[in-house]
């Protein structure tokens, strides 16, 4: 299967801490992958270079063929790149119709009308099950509805690859049960995801295979079975064995 | 707010207000008047790039003075019509809000854009200070023509009857071009940018580009406004056109009116330009109560007197959703 995303030794240094140590990745079109890893491994930050928001150090990120190392957050998005964010950043003074509309008129390149990008926007929130709250406020929403939301949002760029950052973190078993059933529908769309989560269940459950970023590097990538019970996983995560007397 | 609504309520208000002159027949009322317009455009125009796109300048009167200074001495010493000096007054104001611009884009925090863009406008008030040769500093400048004829409309200093519709049609201008902004997808991508610009930039909004436009815009009409005010008093001295205080009273009317409200603005600069002249007898006292009163408003209606009639309406169907949102401050919305 072909590669949408492409990472090529990505090293992204803060003072003289390493966050990102020339790391590969690979992500297939159509797949869900899941990234773990223990707390500091990088992931945010792997998010933050994939995405744009930070600029790694050296390293080459391609997108669907096409490099897009020096290009910006936006310009991403316009090329098919869309994220959500750990703590959701809504447009508290939208309703839940205009977040999403505002994505659907700017991610989307080609040009298009204000009812086709409404729809689209609509669409959007309906795939992420949020619909019937189109009219509501962004401000008064659960902290579900908000990761729905962010999620929404990301759908109605048109991306053809969706970076979710802990969309699952906060939620109750229905939300989840909710969220899990979205997911999967949007990758029989067409949609390719990477997501971070500690929500484990979720993410082994959902993932067709699981990278594990530790130190900066990516030290395995297989199905969830095996990375489960994966030596160097359960090192990355508790730390080395000792002898018990 | 719909634009078609908008659009109805803009036009009853210049309705109305194109009768007040009908009304009051005194001089000194319609001087107060004119000047409660002009600070109406001006509040309007500083409320796009703060209500609307977060950004919280500190210069503004800047522009204001630049477009008074350019069309008062084009139109002295070139003696060109007023309105073409106007709009190159409002050119230039506009290129000074993209130097501005330029780099604020590099500042997020509220407190980095208001000290960059408030010494940006001492630079400007600096320049009109010293530059005596031109602006004759503090001693002001003299012998500015007033507008140019309009058909059989003649302008004086004695008569402020045809500066009112003057005021007045620029101020519907102002507000139909920012209704007609606010509703396009121009508006959702500056509401974006204002609740969050990580975001924005995340879903495709290019900030830097809607970030200059904001300030162009922002920057033209307040240009605009100073070059009407200009040809009006016939008179500039940097420190009352430039000075801080001006600032301080283009905040203090978009905040009680109600910042980030597309009327707001008109009406804190309306109650505040008229409110002041009618303490104008309590002498030493004018300013201790004018003060007291802008607490207690920006207190008890934290975002402004246009919030006042939800307010009200909630309070009698008794919704308390709808009267928490109502109170929660605009700022304090934000993403820190």
């Amino acid at each position: 299967m072909a590669a949408l995303l492409q990472l090529k030794e990505v090293t992204k240094a803060f003072g003289s801490l390493r966050v990102l140590d020339a790391l590969d990745l690979e992500v297939d079109k159509g797949e869900i992958r899941g990234l773990i890893g223990p707390n500091g491994a990088g992931k945010t930050t792997l998010f933050n270079v994939i995405a744009g928001a930070l600029r790694g150090d050296h390293g080459v990120i391609t997108l669907d063929g096409s490099e897009i190392t020096h290009f910006g957050s936006a310009n991403r998005c316009r090329r098919g790149l869309a994220r959500t964010f750990q703590v959701p950043k809504l447009f508290v003074g939208m309703t839940v119709l205009e977040n999403a509309e505002v994505a659907a008129l700017f991610g989307n390149p080609g040009h298009q009308s204000r009812s086709e990008a409404v729809a689209r926007a609509r669409w959007a929130l309906n795939l992420a099950g949020i619909g019937e709250l189109a009219g509501a406020k962004a401000s008064v929403l659960t902290t579900g509805q908000r990761k729905m939301l962010e999620l929404a949002r990301a759908i109605a760029t048109g991306a053809k690859l969706l970076l979710l950052d802990e969309v699952m973190a906060g939620l109750n078993p229905t939300e989840l049960q909710h969220a899990c059933d979205s997911l999967r529908a949007l990758q029989t769309t067409g949609f390719t995801i990477l997501m971070v989560e500690h929500v484990m269940q979720a993410l082994m459950s959902l993932s067709h295979r699981v990278s594990v970023l530790f130190s900066g590097k990516i030290i395995m990538t297989d199905v969830p079975e095996r990375v489960a019970c994966d030596p160097r996983v359960i090192e990355a995560y508790l730390g080395k064995a000792r002898g018990v007397a | 707010m719909k634009l078609k609504s908008a659009l109805i309520q803009i036009t009853i208000a210049t309705v109305l207000a194109a009768l007040v002159p009908l009304v009051i027949h005194s001089e000194y009322a319609l001087h107060v008047a004119v000047l409660a317009l002009i600070f109406a455009v001006l509040a309007a125009s500083w409320n796009l790039v703060s209500g609307y796109g977060g950004m919280f300048t500190f210069g503004h009167q800047a522009f204001f003075g630049l477009g008074a200074y350019v069309s008062a001495l084009l139109a002295m010493h070139l003696g060109i019509s007023t309105y073409l000096s106007i709009m190159i007054g409002t050119v230039f104001a506009m290129v000074a809000g993209v130097v501005i611009c330029l780099p604020v884009l590099r500042l997020r925090g509220a407190p980095y854009i208001a000290i960059a863009t408030l010494a940006f406008a001492e630079i400007v008030k600096l320049i009109a200070d010293n530059l005596t040769s031109l602006t004759h500093g503090e001693s002001g400048l003299a012998g500015i023509p007033p507008l140019s004829p309009i058909g059989a409309m003649t302008f004086s200093i004695a008569d402020s009857r045809p500066y009112y519709y003057c005021a007045l049609v620029l101020l519907a201008v102002t507000m139909v071009l920012v209704a007609a902004v606010l509703a396009s997808p121009i508006g959702l991508a500056f509401g974006a940018i204002r609740d969050s610009q990580d975001a924005a930039e995340s879903i495709g909004v290019d900030v830097t580009k809607y970030k200059v436009l904001l300030f162009m815009l922002s920057s033209a009409l307040a240009g605009m406004a100073g070059g009407l005010f200009a040809h009006y008093v016939t008179v500039l001295t940097p420190s009352s056109i430039l000075g801080i205080d001006v600032m301080v009273q283009i905040i203090a009317m978009a905040l009680i009116g109600g910042l980030g409200t597309l009327f707001g603005p008109v009406v804190g600069a309306i109650i505040l330009t008229v409110g002041l002249e009618l303490l104008r007898s309590l002498g030493d006292y004018q300013l201790m109560l004018y003060g007291a009163l802008l607490v207690i408003i920006i207190i008890v209606l934290p975002r402004g007197l246009s919030s006042l009639p939800m307010l009200i309406a909630s309070a009698a169907t008794k919704q308390p959703s709808l009267r928490g949102e109502s109170w929660k401050h605009p700022i304090k919305q934000r993403e820190p």
